[in-house]
This record gives structure tokens, sequence and C-alpha cells, in this order.
């Protein structure tokens, strides 16, 4: 695809105000607690990418935003508007838990079939619960933004009712027991965050990208996307693709639950997802990179580091993590606006620039 | 000066100059035709004269004082007003309704010797008005029937009485035949010389020649966003002429028909009393049959609105049929998708290009593929050869004189002439066995026409079987062998070409006519 350099302007202009506006939101709030916001700033942007260790940590916070961005920005660029990711993730990484904490004779299959075996069905268990919505969708036709979201809440708690009732994890938490040594995924280096898990998101990045610009499926999801009544038109068979693309999206979604599970917490508990949510990080990384999947994975490698950044300043200065989030809402607030637009920018030599012509009309 | 005229009128949109420095003079009680094809700035010169869009440099002038109008209503108020090509009138309401909305007649009451109004429509004042206004004018209308039992060309008069209530001195009349039967234009002719009479000054925009010819005083021509030059309507202004200032090169007006016959024996495609409701349950394609031969293009004409998408969209695979029929070759491919029907051998123009035809966001490259990127050549084990596609483009381009801007732009980039040849380069070039075609020519420029013409009869001659609707009886009547006529979601009329006069085809259009037609029983049969 082709831009102009007045495209490509108005694009970089209009990614890079919504920082700014969002900071300096942050700065307010920053003031009004009694901080210096250049030295939380510099606090944050150092902890997170300063030196080896909090890349380490970095990376490892991520590494689930990697997976949620990229099974919403899958279906966004379908066109499908899967907002059920947080709930899709939930599911995962229950069954997982399930798999993976030795139920169905689980433990009896050898060790180095368990981890392949515990991704698989955390991956089914997201790709199932998605084709839920997908389903009612294509035969009844009901809006798929409504139902993913209310089954969000849905997995939300359905996995908080089975802890309760059904699991003793632990004394002092509801949480599901803790899962075989053997279906692990080990830290690359046991004192930072990051485990291998990595790797499966770099993998899923790599396959996604592949997907959406060099095979049949990601040029019809393409057109699907882009106008539904053309691909239907020319005989794309849209509702069908639209099931495959929430079942690939769960899958997607299902495997970042699973990797958490079996990667960073060992156990399922109800709130390992924490606020505002790994599927909603997820939304906003694919809202803020356009569903481009090389994008998806800067931002969510920018906010995994925001997130160790501000931990560490939390823990430095006792900055509250809530101006993370605020930080985080304001940014994508700001980003709905579009701040200009390509037809706007006008070249010296050509006359008036484009600032003169807003005054003037 | 006359009643109106511009001085150096320009609009430009960004970068785009949509008017450049037009100067339009037009007298009191003239009527002139201001022509140009689609995309020469004729919409932006007249919404700049009615206020809906404010020049970027120049002067109106009305009636010699300069003037600036904000909004439409300054224009009326000016005595200026517009008749759009898309009417906004209240199909539940009556005519004298329409026309008096805003500008109701209250009931008065006396009391003392002071008059108030009161919150009531006065409708037999109102009726009377309109009826008196009617009289004068001498138009044929009834004051008091419902916007939703009018037949479009009385749709027609009542939004040009709409303006005559309002008292307007000049009537701008955009594209106001498109929607019209043959008989419905010579009215409306009748009409505007009556206006004329009344001494009124009416400005035409159109495209169509011919009724240009037959009405106007000056003929102004508009290419590119520039005024090429007025001509006086006499004997020198032939429809050759205008169309050469429209295009900038010499045009064929009327394709030239190869003498090759019909194929009468072989029955390429054939539909079966085929019918189908809409989401409401209303029949709106009832037992529809007709054959195509090898060397045929079957014309349907009729006027928009009467079934003519809905079966499109029932051989296309895009609705589903309530009974019927459709071969091909003898083989059944109802209710088949439009990706098997582009494999089993059909090209399809639909309707809408930009809806159906083409992904505006998606570059022409891919856009030339899709409908057949199933093919090998551009796709294996699911994976997209994008360098076979580019090279698709390059020779489409070449062979279908595909103007780009730039090596791939996207589509939306494309004029609709650009655009529609892309559809067509797709289509023609998978050598299909039959070609259904809707409107393969609206809104798009004269010489793009010429060349989309000039494609759809030599695919006749090569032997394939086409299927031509169109709402341009001209286009029906200069492509097709065999003319059938919709109306009303029933087919109530069969002529071979030759045999049928555009009058004559106006009656079996508005429903006045119909012939008892027996599916067996088809012309090429007599």
């Amino acid at each position: 695809m082709q831009y102009s350099t007045r495209e490509k302007i108005a694009n970089i202009t209009n990614k890079i105000i919504p920082l700014l506006c969002a900071f300096a939101v942050g700065a307010v709030f920053c003031l009004i607690i009694g901080y210096n916001p250049f030295e939380i700033y510099g606090l944050i942007i150092k902890g997170g990418f300063g030196s080896f260790g909090g890349w380490m940590y970095t990376l490892g916070f991520a590494c689930p935003i990697i997976m949620t961005g990229m099974a919403t920005a899958f279906s966004f660029k379908a066109g499908v508007w899967n907002i059920g990711v947080e709930g899709q993730l939930y599911i995962g990484a229950y069954a997982t838990a399930l798999i993976a904490g030795g139920y169905y004779g689980m433990d009896k299959i050898p060790p180095a079939l368990q981890i392949p075996v515990a991704l698989l069905g955390g991956a089914l268990a997201g790709m199932l619960y998605a084709l839920i919505p997908a389903i009612l969708k294509a035969y009844i036709n009901i809006d798929v933004v409504v139902t993913t979201i209310m089954f969000n809440y849905i997995a939300i708690a359905l996995t908080r009712f089975m802890c309760k009732a059904f699991h003793q994890g632990s004394e002092t938490y509801d949480s599901t027991e803790a899962i075989m040594e053997t279906a692990v995924i080990p830290k690359i280096m046991t004192r930072y965050r990051c485990t291998y898990a990595i790797f499966i998101a770099l993998a899923i990045v790599v396959i996604v990208t592949f997907i959406i610009y060099k095979t049949r499926l990601g040029y019809e999801i393409s057109a699907i996307g882009r106008q539904f009544e053309f691909s239907e038109a020319v005989g794309m068979r849209a509702k069908k693709k639209i099931m495959i693309v929430f079942a690939i999206s769960g899958i997607i979604a299902g495997l970042a639950g699973a990797t958490e599970v079996m990667g960073v917490n060992k156990n399922f508990m109800p709130n390992f997802s924490q606020n505002p949510g790994l599927g909603w990080e997820g939304y906003f990384v694919a809202v803020l990179s356009d569903n481009n999947p090389i994008a998806v994975l800067i931002v969510a490698i920018i906010f995994g580091g925001f997130r160790y950044g501000s931990i560490s300043a939390q823990s430095k200065v006792g900055m509250p993590l809530d101006l993370l989030n605020i930080l985080k809402s304001t940014l994508i607030l700001f980003y709905a606006i579009r701040y200009i637009s390509a037809n706007n920018i006008k070249f010296k030599k050509k006359g008036t620039n484009w600032m003169k012509e807003k005054s003037n009309a | 000066m006359g009643i109106i005229s511009t001085k150096n009128l320009t609009k430009k949109f960004g970068d785009f100059t949509a008017n450049k420095e037009i100067n339009l003079d037009i007298e009191a009680g003239e009527i002139r035709a201001i022509i140009g094809e689609n995309g020469a700035g004729k919409t932006t010169l007249m919404n700049m004269l009615y206020g809906v869009l404010q020049p970027t440099e120049g002067q109106i002038y009305f009636e010699e004082k300069p003037v600036t109008f904000h909004t439409p209503k300054d224009a009326i108020a000016c005595g200026l007003g517009m008749v759009h090509q898309h009417f906004r009138l209240s199909p539940s309401l009556t005519v004298y309704e329409n026309i008096l909305l805003g500008v109701e007649e209250m009931k008065t009451a006396k009391v003392g010797n002071k008059k108030i109004r009161l919150p009531l429509i006065d409708n037999k004042a109102e009726y009377r008005i309109i009826d008196d206004l009617v009289r004068k004018y001498n138009f044929n209308l009834d004051p008091g029937s419902k916007i939703k039992d009018l037949s479009v060309g009385a749709r027609q008069r009542v939004e040009i009485l709409k303006m005559l209530y309002r008292d307007v001195k000049v009537l701008v009349l955009d594209e106001p035949t498109a929607v019209l039967i043959p008989q419905e234009i010579e009215e409306l002719i009748k009409e505007i010389l009556e206006l004329k009479k009344a001494g009124k000054t009416i400005i035409i925009i159109t495209h169509k020649l011919n009724e240009v010819k037959m009405c106007a005083d000056y003929i102004s021509v508009m290419r590119r966003g520039e005024l090429v030059g007025t001509v006086p309507n006499d004997e020198n202004a032939t429809r050759e002429s205008l169309a050469e200032m429209m295009v900038g090169r010499p045009v064929l007006l009327r394709v030239q028909k190869s003498e090759k016959p019909v194929d009468r024996d072989k029955v390429v495609y054939e539909v079966n009393n085929l019918s189908a409701r809409d989401g409401a349950g209303r029949e709106v394609v009832k037992n529809v049959s007709f054959k195509i031969h090898a060397n045929e293009v079957l014309g349907v004409a009729g006027i928009e609105g009467n079934g003519q998408s809905e079966l499109m969209y029932l051989l296309t695979g895009l609705m589903k049929s309530t009974g019927g029929s459709v071969k091909l070759n003898g083989e059944e491919i109802l209710q088949l998708h439009p990706d098997e029907l582009r494999e089993k051998g059909i090209g399809i123009i639909p309707e809408d290009r930009y809806k159906q035809g083409l992904c505006l966001s998606l570059p022409v490259s891919t856009n030339l593929i899709t409908g057949y990127h199933k093919q090998k050549r551009f796709c294996k084990a699911g994976m997209m050869n994008f360098r076979e596609i580019r090279k698709n483009k390059e020779e489409l381009v070449k062979k279908y004189d595909i103007r780009l801007s730039g090596t791939d732009p996207v589509v939306s980039a494309l004029s609709g002439g650009n655009g529609q040849k892309v559809i067509v380069a797709r289509e023609f070039s998978n050598d299909p066995e039959v070609l259904l075609a809707s409107q393969p020519t609206r809104g798009i420029d004269v010489g793009a026409t010429e060349f989309i013409h000039q494609n759809i009869l030599k695919m006749r001659d090569e032997g394939k079987a086409v299927f031509l609707i169109s709402s341009e009886l001209t286009e029906i009547k200069s492509l097709a062998d065999r003319i059938i006529v919709i109306y009303d979601g029933e087919i109530v009329g069969e002529f071979l070409e030759e045999e049928v006069s555009f009058h004559e085809l106006g009656l079996y259009m508005s429903g006045a006519k119909r012939m008892e037609r027996d599916s067996e029983e088809t012309v090429d049969s007599k």
C-alpha cells in the first residue's frame, strides 16, 4: 500500500499528539498529589527500559499483552469486533490450570508432553468460548460487540465460582491448586519475570503477520474488514470467514491465559488478569497500533515497560500505580480524536499552510 | 448583464479545483442548459449558486447586484430555486401539504376587529392556493392526491411547484430527466416551455444531449471544472459537436452493432419462473422467464425500482429465491454463491460499483482479482502470489486503458469511469460465458461509456450471452438485440430491438400497456 508524504505526516502527528496530551494530563495528576512529573516519568522510563533487568521484566509483563493485542487486532482487521478477549483469556487460563494441575489423568502422560498438551487445552478452550458469540452472530444475527462484552463477565464470574466451589488452592485466597512442576514454563532467568512464553508470543506475531499479508485468508479478511458488502458480492462467504476469525482470535487469547498460568502464576486465580485486565490492555494496544501486527508488538512492549516502570517508581518514591491507568485511558481518549487529515496539510511551496487555511475557514 | 451571472467563480477542495474561473451570464427568460460529463463541476457550480457551497474566489451577481448566499434559504428568498435530482417529498402527505410544508396557511378568527391566527391549518385554503398555481402554469396535477400515489414525473412537478410557490425567478433543474420515461420527458419539456412563457429563467443541468437540443436557448459546456464555451442552440450545435466539446475529442455517440446474427439455436442462459420476496414478504420478482442465446445481448428496460436490483441479486446469488430455475447451458445454477458462479463462467458487473463491485480502500491490483483470487495463478496452497497479481494489473491496465495516478493506488482515488473499467477488466479478462451487467455505465463519462459499450458488443460477437439491465433507454436500444420490459417485478413485454420505438417502450415501462406472454412463446420462436 502506498502512502503519500502527507498521509505519513498526518499519521505520525496523529499518534504523537495524543501521547503528549496523555503525558500532560498525567503530569497534572502528579502535581496534584505532590510529585514532580518529570521525575516520575523519568523513573518509569528508566525502570522499564533502563537496564537489562528492566527489559526482562518489561518483556515478562508485555508477553500476555502481545498475545491479547494480536487476538484483538486480528479480529478487528476483519471488521469483527471481538471485545471478548478478556473472557476467552479467563476460560483459556482456567482450562490450562485444570489440565496442568493434573486433572483428567494428565499426570500420567510423559512430562515432555505436558506443556504442549496444556497449551493446546488452553487454546482450544479459548477458541470454543470465542465461537459462542460467533455462532450467535451467524445464525441469529446478534451483535458481537454486545455478546462478547457480556461473555467477558460470564467467564470471570464462572471461573471465580469454580474456584470458590471446587478448588482449595490456598488458605487465604481463591485459586485452583498449583500446577504440576513438570508443566511449568520456565523462566529465561530465574530472577526475572520473563519466561520462555515470550517466544510463543513472538511466534504468534510472525504467524499472524504472515496470515494477514501473505495468505488468501488474510487477503479475504482485509476485504471483509474494509467492505463487508463487497466481499459478500464477490463470493468470499464472509459469514463463514467470520467464524474462522473468531476461532483464531480465541486460540490466541486462550494461549495468553495458558502462558500466564503456566509461566507466571502457576495456578489460576480469579483476579490474575489484574486491573484493567490483560484482555483490555490488548484492546488498548490494538486500537493504538491500528491493528498492525508489528505495531502491536512494539506498543505492547511499551505498555509492559510502563507497567514495570510504574511498579519500580512505586517502590522507590511511592507513586500510586493508578497513575499508569490514568495515562493509558487518557491516551485512548486523545487517540480517538483525529487532529489533522492528509487533506489539511499544505506544503509551503504551494502557498498557505494548513494552520492558516483553518483559521480562515 | 443578465439576471444571474458569475465573475471568476472558483471553488477549490484542498488542492483540487472543482470550478475554475467560471464566467456565466444568463439572461432573464432564457432556458440555459449546462452540460458536461460527470465530474466536470456542474453540480459544484450550481451548489455555489444555490448557497450550498461558498466560492473560494469570485462573485455571484443576481439582477446585477453582487450577492452572497450562505444557505439555500438565502437563494430562495432572493428568487433562485433548485429542484434536486433526488426529490425531497413526504410520501404520506398530499401535494398541497408538501408544497406548503413550513409555510402553512393558518385559520384565522376575528375577535372584534382583530384577526388572530389559530394553531390550525386551513386545508381548504391551502388546496385552493395550490389549485390556482397548478392552473396558472397549466400543470397536469391534482393537488389533493398523496405523493406516494404519484408517478415520478408528477413528483417532479410537485418539486417544481414548491419552488414556484416561493416565487422564484430562476429555477435550476438538476438532471431532471434522469428518472423519467420518454413520455414524461416530453411533458417536462412542455412544462419548461410553459414556464419560460411565464417569464421564468430556467437552468437545466444534464449530461443528456437529446433533451438539451429540444428546449434550450443557449448551451454552456463544462469540462474538468472549466466553462469551455457557450453556444446558441441552433443547427450548428449538433449532438456530436456538443459531445466533442464535453469530452475534448471526437466520440462515437452510438456504437456500431455488428452484422453478426444471433445464434437462435443455442440457448446459453435460461431463466424460468423466477420469483422472490423481499424482507417484508412483498413479492418483488414475479415469475420472470427469459432466454439468452449465443451472440445476443438481452436488454432489460424499466423504471428504476421495479425489481431490477432484486432480479440482479437473484441471478448473482445474493438473494434467496422462492421458486424457479436458472440454467447455464442446461445446468442448474440457481442459488450458487457468487464465487461458484464465476467459476462456472459468469461475469458479473454489479449495479452499485462502489459497494459491491470494488473495495474502495484496497489497491487496484487486488481489486482486479477479487472473485477470481482462488485461481491457481494468484493463489497456491492458500498463499497469495503478489508478484503475479501485480503482473496481472500491469497487463490489464494497459489492455483496458485504466488511468492510474501512481503505480497501484487505492480504488477510491480513481474516477468513476476508471473504477468501472477496473470491474470491466476483471470480468472480461476471465473470458466469461455469460455476462450479467447492471447499469454498467451509470454516472461515468462519455469516453468510458463508449469504451465499455464497445467491449460489451465485442463480447457478444465472440459468441457470448449478455444480460444488460439499464435505466438508460438509449443504452438498451443501442446495445440490445432483444428487449424485455420489467414493471413491478414482472416482465410485461418482449421485443426485438429494431421493432420497437422509445415511445412504445415508455408505455410498457409505465405499466400503461402489457403483453400477454407465454414462457414458451417468445419472440424468437415466432
